[in-house]
């Protein structure tokens, strides 16, 4: 196996590489999925972790304000026992002994603060339905939302008249909405009570 | 106690307000429908999630940067599951495979029906040129404590890619391993001109195959093609990349050829 500096995998992250994903997938997810499930949770639950830790890392890079302190994997590492200790004390199934598999190191109380799981669950549940969407309504929903004319949208699609691309617009966010408040995962809280 | 996540979520599983909700948002309403509107929210709470909705995620779908990373980490994710096995770092045969691939098809075309083939285009290969290339747009550069690299991605950054060429070639002299050099080397070739060296800078790149550059380098090599008027391998390098749906450029790719009317 291939290992990659700290350096590469940053660079890597930061051009979307597939590889570098695929090498931090396979390098750090069975520590992941460990942690997850040693403590309360199930294989679903760790590939969420593991993605939301992946973004979190993502948006830092994008916004040039990761400061790693540690290894690149202690920091991943770090960052998905933050998220899944917050996500048990949401579930009230945190218990005092938590099994630490890792070393890791302790994030700074900003960054902490920023990792706030509602909000990477729900950016995680409404773009992963997005992406479910086919390839030309995700297309006219990105270009509507980037502001550009009907009148271009309409020509980039091939679409004859604007009001056709007003309409697709319509239809695919129904779409996605409709996705959205039909997943389980949207209203589990409510059962959960 | 309900935890707060359920917030995000309407209360009911059917939308009953997205017409409203869409006149409402492209400003479409008149005056008293806007009044009704904006008192109705206050008390109806379906209305009130409905919008609520509607409002993050046009802000969420707002960071394509984020979406199109999370579309190749699901894609991984899927990628392992289906194969049930831990995924491959880099696979090299499928490239090598593609590429000696793509050469053949470059040679038939070639020999064959090269002229048939550049009649059908609209868009000339210089004006494909300067649509698709943009220095600005070619990855961040990483500094490094070497002395030459940092007076080198200086004058790349004022835009000297003569005097940043001078100094990359420098590096490479007494390291040619180092492949982000390799590349904004090709990068500044482009830039003044020298486009058979810039060819040379990629492949070395493409080549080498193990490092991060690869995929950018496909692009701007297909680019310089174009800039050489060497349309049947600039089309079969964009025909290689759009082929490959993760590859970062693969939309470009196949605009391009769509353009060449070559698709």
């Amino acid at each position: 196996m291939i290992h990659y500096s700290d350096e590469a995998i940053i660079e890597g992250l930061r051009l979307r590489s597939d590889f570098i994903i695929r090498y931090i997938y396979q390098s750090d997810y069975p520590m992941i999925r460990y942690l997850v499930m040693s403590n309360s949770g199930s294989d679903e639950d760790a590939e969420d972790i593991f993605q939301d830790s992946l973004i979190v890392v993502f948006k830092k890079i994008k916004a040039h304000s990761l400061n790693l302190n540690s290894s690149f994997h202690t920091y991943l590492y770090s960052v998905s026992r933050n998220l899944w200790l917050q996500k048990l004390t949401e579930r009230k199934r945190f218990r005092i002994q938590f099994a630490e598999v890792e070393n890791f190191v302790v994030l700074p109380e900003n960054e902490v603060a920023q990792l706030h799981t509602e909000d990477m669950e729900k950016l995680r549940l409404y773009q992963q339905h997005f992406l479910t969407l086919n390839a030309d309504c995700q297309k006219v929903l990105l270009m509507f939302l980037k502001n550009i004319s009907l009148r271009q949208i309409a020509d980039e699609m091939g679409y004859k008249t604007e009001k056709y691309a007003k309409t697709r617009k319509y239809l695919c966010k129904e779409e996605l909405k409709k996705k959205i408040i039909n997943d389980p995962k949207c209203h589990k809280f409510l059962s959960d009570d | 106690m309900i935890p707060s996540a359920i917030n995000f979520c309407p209360m009911t599983k059917k939308l009953k307000y997205s017409q409203l909700i869409e006149r409402f948002i492209a400003g479409e309403m008149k005056e008293d429908e806007l009044r009704w509107f904006g008192k109705e929210l206050q008390s109806n709470a379906e209305l009130s999630a409905e919008l609520k909705l509607d409002k993050e995620l046009n802000d969420i779908l707002q960071n394509e940067d984020v979406i199109e990373f999370r579309r190749k980490v699901i894609s991984v994710f899927n990628d392992s599951k289906q194969q049930n096995v831990a995924p491959k770092i880099i696979s090299l045969q499928p490239r090598r495979w593609q590429l000696a691939a793509a050469a053949v098809i470059a040679i038939l075309i070639i020999a064959g029906g090269a002229l048939l083939l550049t009649q059908q285009r609209s868009y000339t290969a210089d004006k494909l040129f300067s649509m698709y290339y943009d220095s600005d747009r070619s990855i961040e550069l990483t500094r490094s404590g070497n002395a030459n690299i940092v007076e080198a991605i200086l004058k790349f950054q004022q835009k000297d890619f003569q005097g940043a060429s001078l100094f990359f070639a420098e590096i490479l002299d007494k390291d040619s391993s180092n492949i982000a050099v390799w590349f904004y080397n090709g990068i500044s070739y482009i830039e003044t001109n020298r486009i058979d060296d810039a060819v040379k800078a990629f492949r070395y790149i493409i080549e080498d195959k193990n490092n991060l550059y690869v995929e950018h380098a496909e692009w701007y090599l297909g680019l310089c093609y174009l800039k050489n008027e060497q349309i049947d391998f600039a089309v079969e390098q964009f025909r290689m990349i759009a082929a490959d749906k993760n590859n970062y450029h693969h939309q470009e790719a196949d605009k391009i050829l769509e353009k060449l009317g070559r698709k």
